[in-house]
């Protein structure tokens, strides 16, 4: 009977109160409602405000142009989609004031107007506005995510510094790659910035997940989801492994400007499916504890 | 103005789920849709275990999060602190479902009769539309509005055979409700949350 | 009260808006009920608060009852098999038709049977339809049949217990005096979580007593939905709380020399001196059991009011021979079971068992007094309860003597606090003094309960030569009996002086009810007709020739029958008098028709009608001018108007009840606690048992299956015996199986209920097979695996596993009877919905106890993963 309620096009049925583990008298809920879909937009968000500041900081337009096409139509291609009545999509610019989603879809509607105005007329005061609104939707999941007290997994003042350094840190990997292919230049610069990058992750995710760990019951079982259990072969190969410390001995091995254009794609290929199961993680590893007191 | 809440007596609550059908009876929840529920939570191990059983739903919280993070302001509080959904406003983002940390709220994809497959039964045709289910949107507990602004408890306060369910006024410090949170030291769901929940439990 | 609107039967209004009085059956509580209807539709149910059964406040099953209303699984026409072939799966091809043309085939089948023996005619009813057991009786009565049975009653029932209860309280069962009690014992029971007599009235009584500080201690080896809400839960080997309560008696009489002097003096027969052969030392002249008065060391007849002190213990010569105050026999028969040797059987530490004992009978305060309404009664407040999961075991009636006992032996009984026969007195409605009955004293000075319906148990009970397919003739402590399989299987070994010919099912699933499936399911097809009237399309229907829509409680009118009255409406916990009607909230659906309509029109047909009013005349009492004219016929509405106007004056007729529901007056003292004001006595030594037990072996002495019939247990005082589970030695059948009920399901009969199968899904203990997760790991199982759970005597079910801490090592437990798979049940029957557990049973004597005729629930399976 459960399986009636669905949710949006995914159809994948959810059910409050399913149980997912129980520890120290405390029953935990998995939260089932931002799945496939919520992940695409999240992170093309993220991933597409990145390769913008990126490609902005390198006067690069296709890169300017393909991170708007992806937030403007991937990205909000997704959120219309996840929408129980997309018809209703434009009601959510009404609360600024208190909500996070408001914001976001506001700073989207921002960025992707004046990204698309500054192609066109190349005003930079239109870039730097463009850029403003690109942080914005760089950071705002993050803000969105941990401004819940709901799962406190997520309820963590690291997490929008961590999705913003990490859409900085996949943006500018496939930056690279695409700057070289396009233009035949390297920019040695951006590829310390990913490495500084990708350190960066990696220790604001070992600190996240140290303090998540430390905070409250609920918090403790979702790091051990990820590190211990369901979810940890996926954290340590995808996201660690693959992720952050081959694509850094990617850059580093050869020494720096001297990783190959074949070696460059790989390397991006490698961070961007790192961040895609990093933020899969992160919300597969939020739970509840409704009941507990 | 006053701030309506319930308070809800463990020790009395016989875990039997009659709020459970009261609140379904009452509003015509879809399949799946428990706008009140019980919970139970085990710990310990044999024999020295215990069970608790835990009747949940909207805690109607004076500080909600769930109508902080909606965009829409489908989600809005009353002046007597109910907490509750415009259908019609709505455009099912769910992120209300993600703040609320008591799990209290519903996605509503479509509307399926009981029978799968068998069509709605009479009842169903009439009591989804006469309480306005809207498909694609999110529907929880209203702490009964229609009861309560008629002068009428709550549906599962009202039958609760095990008189475990009090609603009243908490603002009144003479009200039934503010007296027994005050004598049996009367506790909410996760107050580090900062929620102020209307809801209050007193101990088993 | 406001007045309510009237509700009219097969009419519509235009936009109307009703609030109409009736009462649940959801379950055997007959809760009072509102039902909203608006423009035809019923839109709520809910309690109503003018009937203090319910209090305006019921269950999930009855709120959710509007689903089994409107359920498109339901029977909407008449419908006859066009498959003759019989068997579980086996379709039987219904084919829609005319009411005419059903009743046409029933009329000739019926006809038939009667011409050749009317007792080859069987009825089966539903505990679910207490209210019309009479109705049925007189039909049955009026056939020529006294084959009436209710199939669930075998293993479902507290058979050991109602034989308790009538022996003891005059009542069909007992209930603990919520409103006064401090300290609640369970064993197996429900009460108070949605289970047993008056649920919801019962939630009420221990959530309150609990608020005013009532302990509760629960003795399961489930944390059962009673145990969880207990201030105690003492796990319990399954299929020993017999042998717990004998140590407890034990602790009591014996170490604590706690108990109740003035009360077993009085209103036992402890006194009465037992003769080295068990039986009563009589006067020579009158044949009255002697006592011991110690004050002038000299016996008396046990009623001689020169009685000074009757001696309870001791050991005195009358006569020649040594005899013994039976309370005596009780303490050296309890000293065989000290809690060490308990605690082996048991499983409870003999401190335990001493505290317990210790506990409870403090609680009791034995002395005390209670002033109620001016009237000094001896206050006791501690009770045990117990029901089908203590004793529904193959020594039901030595368990339930002994857990019975536990109360009688402190006095605890039918005072303030204590233990209740439900309502075995009433006084009457003030203007018209009906309905009245009440205990009175049998031989030996021993009570034997009043007018009851159905017939009670007590010392008058008389074994006879079997000539029903039940063959409660030879259990006469049973309430109903269910030799059915058996004899239907094997009529000649059975020697019927007839062949069963017609099964009219009122109710009930027996395929799924009381025993071995498949061998139940070919005891239904060697009747030759079955009609069937039914909600659904269930496993038993599926043996039916004819199927009759029937209406539910929600369409059809009722009225409770005197016998069931005072236990299934307005139990003991209930402090006054209510009287109501069931009455439709809707007119029938579709081409339902409710079967007392029908049986009515049958009876026409049948040329039974006069025999079956002057039936209906005697089993309701209707007294003149209200008695029905047998000469004419009525209608069934004319015979409930007769009825309430004969009980309750010419002012309460069916157009009052319809409109004000329900009549309520107060109960008295001298009704709630009736014992202190009647001179009654009662057994703590079952001496009349043995004399049964003589009659019992004489009878069968001729009988081909005599060697089947064991009297073994027709003992004057309590013994614990294991049962066959615990015999079971092979080692990788190491658990006990058991089955429990919880608050939101009865029985097999709300499953297919959408919304009450919609809330089962939010608890998986409902759903799942519940085993101890330490048990459960060390055979490589996890929460939620499928599994099979094979029993010692070769059935199996399927299940998903649900790992606990809260039950017994050696247990798993079921919840109600799940695991239906009738093709037109399709909620009920999807898998995963719970286990029927009758898959483990054996259909053999050896698992029936035969005293009561209760089947044994405890048996020994192997759990493996699926
Ligand atoms: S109705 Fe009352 S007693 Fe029953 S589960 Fe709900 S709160 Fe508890
Ligand atoms: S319990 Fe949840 S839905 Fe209810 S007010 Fe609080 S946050 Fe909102
Ligand atoms: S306890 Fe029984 S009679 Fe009462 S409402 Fe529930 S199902 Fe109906």
């Amino acid at each position: 009977m459960r399986t009636a309620i669905a949710g949006g096009f995914e159809k994948t049925p959810i059910s409050p109160g399913r149980v997912v583990s129980e520890r120290a008298g405390t029953r935990f809920e998995a939260q089932s409602q931002w799945r496939f879909l919520i992940l695409v937009a999240f992170f093309t968000g993220g991933f597409g405000a990145g390769l913008y500041i990126a490609s902005w900081a390198l006067d690069f337009s296709p890169g300017m142009i393909l991170a708007l096409f992806m937030v403007a139509v991937i990205k909000g291609g997704a959120h219309i989609a996840y929408l129980g009545r997309p018809e209703r999509f434009w009601r959510a610019l009404k609360r600024p004031r208190t909500s996070w989603i408001s914001r976001g879809i506001i700073s989207m509607g921002v960025f992707v107007t004046a990204g698309a105005l500054y192609a066109t007329f190349k005003a930079p005061a239109l870039g730097w506005i463009a850029v403003g609104a690109a942080v914005m939707v760089m950071a705002y999941t993050g803000y969105l995510m941990a401004f819940s007290p709901s799962i406190p997994f997520w309820n963590n003042a690291l997490l929008p510094v961590l999705f913003l350094a990490y859409s900085a840190e996949s943006g500018t990997a496939l930056a690279i790659p695409l700057y070289t292919a396009f233009s035949g230049a390297r920019v040695e610069m951006l590829e310390i910035v990913e490495v500084i990058l990708l350190v960066l992750v990696t220790l604001i995710i070992f600190s996240y997940l140290y303090g998540a760990y430390h905070s409250s019951v609920p918090a403790r079982e979702a790091v051990d989801l990820l590190v211990r259990g369901r979810l940890a072969p996926g954290f340590f190969l995808s996201v660690l492994l693959l992720g952050l410390l081959l694509p850094i001995a990617l850059e580093l091995l050869p020494g720096i400007g001297a990783i190959s254009l074949n070696a460059s794609w790989f390397a991006a290929l490698l961070c961007i499916q790192g961040a895609i199961s990093f933020r899969w993680a992160v919300l597969r590893a939020g739970v509840y504890a409704p009941a507990g007191y | 103005m006053p701030r309506l809440g319930m308070v809800i007596d463990l020790k009395k609550c016989a875990a039997c789920y009659a709020c459970v059908a009261a609140c379904k009876t009452e509003h015509a929840t879809p399949p799946g849709v428990f706008w009140c529920r019980v919970v139970k939570h085990e710990s310990g191990s044999f024999p020295a275990v215990r069970r608790i059983a835990l009747p949940l739903g909207c805690m109607h919280c004076a500080d909600p999060p769930c109508e902080k993070t909606c965009p829409t302001g489908a989600t809005r509080k009353r002046g007597d602190g109910i907490v509750h959904v415009n259908y019609d406003e709505c455009m099912g983002c769910r992120a209300c479902m993600i703040a609320c940390p008591y799990e209290a709220r519903y996605f509503l994809a479509e509307i399926r009769p009981y029978y799968d497959g068998q069509g709605l039964t009479e009842y169903e045709r009439i009591g989804y539309a006469a309480n306005g289910y809207v498909e694609g949107t999110v529907t929880k507990c209203n702490f009964c509005m229609e009861r309560v602004d008629a002068g009428k408890e709550p549906a599962c306060v009202a039958n609760c055979p095990g008189r475990a369910r009090y609603f009243g006024d908490l603002d009144d410090p003479a009200s039934e409700v503010s007296r027994l949170i005050r004598d049996k030291r009367g506790f909410q769901l996760h107050p580090e949350f900062g929620t102020n929940p209307s809801v209050y439990y007193l101990p088993a | 009260m406001p007045a309510l609107p009237v509700a009219n039967y097969k009419q519509d209004f235009p936009r109307e808006d009703l609030w109409i009085p009736s009462a649940c059956s959801m379950c055997y509580s007959n809760c009072g009920i509102l039902a909203h209807r608006v423009n035809g539709t019923v839109i709520k149910i809910e309690g109503n608060p003018a009937n203090p059964v319910s209090a305006g406040r019921i269950c999930s099953k009855g709120l959710s009852s509007i689903m089994t209303l409107y359920d498109p699984n339901r029977v909407n026409y008449p419908l006859k098999r066009t498959n003759p072939e019989k068997g579980i799966g086996v379709d039987p091809k219904w084919q829609r038709i005319t009411w005419d043309e059903a009743l046409d085939t029933v009329t000739a089948k019926v006809r038939a049977a009667m011409e050749k023996d009317p007792r080859s005619i069987l009825t089966l009813v539903s505990a679910m339809d207490v209210w019309s057991f009479s109705f049925q009786g007189a039909f049955c009565v009026a056939l020529g049949s006294t084959n009436l049975w209710d199939s669930g009653g075998g293993p479902h029932c507290g058979n050991g217990e109602h034989a308790m209860a009538y022996i003891l309280h005059g009542a069909i069962h007992t209930q603990v005096d919520y409103e006064h009690c401090n300290y609640l014992l369970m064993f197996g029971c429900g009460s108070g979580a949605g289970a047993y007599y008056n649920a919801t009235l019962a939630i009420r009584g221990v959530s309150e007593g609990k608020a005013r500080g009532m302990r509760v201690v629960v003795v399961d080896p489930l944390l059962s939905p009673a145990a969880e809400r207990a201030d105690e839960w003492v796990p319990i080997r399954p299929g020993t709380d017999g042998c717990l309560a004998l140590a407890m008696l034990h602790c009591l009489i014996n170490e604590n020399g706690v108990y109740d002097a003035a009360h077993l003096r009085s209103h036992t027969n402890a006194a009465y001196l037992i003769r080295p052969d068990g039986r009563y030392a009589r006067h020579p002249g009158t044949g009255k059991p002697l006592v011991w008065d110690a004050s002038d060391a000299k016996t008396k007849p046990h009623d001689d009011p020169g009685v000074a002190q009757a001696a309870l213990l001791g050991s005195y010569e009358v006569a020649g021979t040594y005899c013994t105050p039976a309370f005596q026999c009780l303490a050296d028969r309890v000293k065989q079971y000290p809690p060490e040797a308990a605690e082996k059987v048991t499983g409870i530490s003999a401190a335990t068992i001493r505290r317990l004992a210790r506990e409870y009978g403090d609680a009791a305060r034995i002395g005390s007094t209670i002033t109620i309404d001016g009237q000094a009664l001896p206050y006791r407040p501690a009770g045990v309860l117990y029901f089908k999961g203590a004793q529904g075991h193959k020594h039901a009636l030595l368990t339930a003597m002994a857990l019975s006992l536990l109360t009688e032996v402190v006095g605890a009984v039918d005072t303030p606090g204590g233990l209740l026969g439900s309502n075995p007195r009433c006084l009457g409605f003030p203007e018209t003094g009906r309905p009245f009955q009440e205990p009175k004293p049998g031989p030996d000075g021993l009570l034997v309960p009043g007018e009851m319906a159905a017939a009670p148990v007590s010392v008058l009970s008389e074994p006879r030569k079997p000539e029903s397919l039940a063959l409660h003739e030879l259990a006469p402590l049973s309430i109903m009996a269910t030799g059915h399989p058996f004899t239907l299987l094997n009529p000649e070994k059975y020697q019927l002086p007839y062949k069963p010919e017609v099964h009219f099912v009122t109710g009930g699933n027996p395929v799924m009810t009381l025993t071995e499936v498949s061998a139940m399911a070919a005891a239904l097809k060697t009747i030759p007709f079955t009609v069937s009237f039914s909600l659904y399309l269930d496993e038993s229907t599926e043996f039916a020739d004819i199927v009759l829509p029937d209406a539910s409680f929600l369409e059809r009118y009722e009225v409770c029958g005197l016998g069931m009255w005072g236990g299934y409406a307005n139990s003991a916990i209930i402090k006054q008098w209510s009287y109501y009607l069931r009455q439709p909230v809707c007119a029938p659906l579709h081409e339902r028709k409710f079967r007392n309509d029908v049986m009515l029109e049958l009876a026409e047909r049948l040329d039974i009608r006069e025999a079956m009013l002057s039936a209906f005349n005697a089993m309701y009492q209707l007294r003149e001018p209200y008695a029905l004219d047998p000469g004419r016929r009525h209608t069934w509405t004319e015979m409930i108007d007769a009825t309430l106007k004969s009980y309750f004056g010419p002012d309460h007729d069916l157009e009052w009840f319809k409109e004000h529901g329900v009549l309520t007056w107060p109960k008295k003292v001298e009704e709630s606690y009736w014992k202190n004001f009647m001179h009654l006595k009662v057994p703590i030594y079952f001496e009349w048992f043995l004399d049964l037990k003589d009659k019992v072996e004489r009878i069968k002495e001729d009988l081909p299956y005599r060697d089947e019939v064991s009297t073994a247990d027709l003992q004057p005082l309590p013994d614990w015996r294991p049962c066959p589970g615990h015999a079971e030695k092979r080692p990788e059948f190491d658990l006990f199986a058991f089955y429990y009920r919880v608050p939101m399901q009865t029985f097999g009969s709300t499953y297919n209920n959408a919304w009450l199968d919609d809330i089962s899904g939010l608890d998986p203990s409902i759903h799942g097979l519940t085993i101890n997760a330490k048990t459960a790991r060390s055979k490589g199982i996890r929460d939620g695996d499928w599994i099979w759970v094979e029993s010692m005597y070769g059935g199996r079910v399927k299940g998903k596993a649900h790992l606990s801490q809260g039950i017994h090592p050696e247990g798993i437990a079921m919840a109600n009877n799940g695991g239906h798979w009738s093709r037109y049940l399709p909620i009920a029957s999807r898998q995963g919905k719970g286990a029927c557990f009758e898959q483990l049973m054996k259909l053999d004597w050896e698992c029936v106890d035969w005293t009561v005729h209760n089947w044994d629930l405890c048996v020994k399976v192997k759990v493996y993963k699926a």
